[in-house]
């Protein structure tokens, strides 16, 4: 029984590992541009608008 | 084991525990929300709570699925695992509050029906109308199945293999609340730090799950190749009578037991209730008796004594030049074996 649900469940995480780490990557790859990036110092378009 | 229920069977170890776990839990959403009306004071208190019951629902999770692998890599989390049902059930009621917001904020007042609103609203063609909140409405109906079960009177009526089986489905509420955060949350906040907390939390999660499972998998193919071997557990002189000494055989925990003066059986060191550690246990009765809840197993047979039907693995046993040999193969859970006896202790 211990060796049963051990096969059980690292059968459920050799799948389900990749697929939420697929999730979370697929998330990020397609959400909009970090708005953070552009209002750093000296980059941007910010900086152009204030010159 | 009992013949009768009780709502919760309420230890000193318990109640620490429980009272921790709500007064961390609360203070952590008072400081939230503390901090949060100072730095956004124009964010309403209803969005600052359901941020604050989201973040800590989910990282009340990621602790509940860490507590597994780590107590199988270092006792010391043992302790954490012993009442990780009332874990659950706090992360289930904080994600519930979490989703009541959630709804009287955003889908209530309109001309569509709240829940089924949850389902429509983010329906389109591009990445951020991913049905977020469908993932998260699955996930917790997951939960709240899982809450409900919680209880021993499930365990013993829908039967141990059923209700493991059932509660696996925490792992897929997991990957459900991952897609939830990923194509919601993650999408509008300005922040990079919150992705990547989540990336690390999967990251740690998988890993930590598949790292143990493989170091238990070149266990079990080892054992699959020696499994009529006999291998040493403990020293006959290591025993006392009516004490039960936990070992391991391959990766499976093992109680062996020396009792009415000379006989030595093994039985399976997990218990059928909850897997409670049964070499922790008391030898009561004749029994091996599970200290968590009192489940008891004859050490012949591995059966629990009539009106009971609870019954675990057994294992062939043998004295050789005063050494308790364990064949690594176990036998069938109720499966009757001689005892070895050891005339020269």
């Amino acid at each position: 029984m211990q060796r049963y649900q051990r096969n059980r469940h690292r059968l459920a995480w050799l799948i389900l590992a990749p697929v939420a780490l697929a999730l979370l990557l697929i998330a990020l790859l397609n959400r909009p541009e970090w708005p953070v990036m552009d209002s750093l110092p000296g980059q941007g378009a910010s900086m152009e608008s204030k010159n | 084991m009992s013949v009768s229920y009780k709502s919760v069977g309420w230890n000193g170890f318990k109640k620490r525990y429980d009272l921790i776990l709500v007064i961390g839990v609360v203070l952590f959403l008072a400081i939230f929300m503390a901090v949060g009306i100072a730095i956004y004071p124009t964010v309403t208190a209803e969005i600052l709570l359901m941020r604050a019951t989201a973040i800590a629902a989910i990282t009340l999770l990621h602790i509940i699925l860490l507590i597994g692998p780590m107590a199988r890599l270092n006792p010391m989390w043992l302790p954490l695992l012993y009442n990780r049902r009332h874990l659950g059930v706090t992360m289930f009621l904080t994600a519930f509050l979490h989703a009541v917001l959630a709804i009287l904020t955003y889908h209530l007042g309109g001309s569509v029906n709240p829940i089924v609103s949850i389902f429509i609203t983010d329906a389109g063609a591009n990445m951020s109308a991913f049905p977020f909140q469908a993932f998260g409405f699955g996930a917790l109906m997951i939960l709240f199945v899982m809450a409900a079960t919680s209880h021993d009177f499930w365990l013993v009526n829908l039967t141990a293999p059923v209700w493991k089986t059932l509660h696996m489905g925490v792992y897929f509420a997991y990957v459900m609340l991952v897609a939830h955060v990923s194509f919601g949350f993650l999408q509008a906040e300005t922040s990079p730090v919150y992705a990547a907390l989540m990336g690390l939390g999967a990251l740690t999660i998988g890993g930590l799950h598949l790292r143990v499972g493989w170091g238990q998998k070149s266990l079990d193919e080892e054992l699959q190749d020696n499994s009529d071997e006999f291998v040493e557990v403990c020293k006959v002189s290591d025993l006392t009578e009516n004490i039960p000494l936990g070992a391991t055989v391959g990766e499976d925990r093992v109680a062996v037991i020396l009792y009415e003066g000379d006989k030595i059986s093994c039985v399976s060191g997990v218990c059928q209730h909850q897997n409670g550690p049964l070499a922790e246990g008391q030898f009561k009765y004749g029994c091996l008796t599970c200290p968590w809840h009192g489940y008891q197993y004859r050490p012949n047979d591995g059966a629990s004594p009539d009106p009971f039907t609870e019954k675990i693995p057994t294992f062939d046993i043998k004295i050789a030049d005063g050494r308790v040999l364990v064949k690594r193969k176990p036998n069938p859970a109720g499966t009757p074996v001689e005892p070895a006896t050891c005339n020269h202790r």
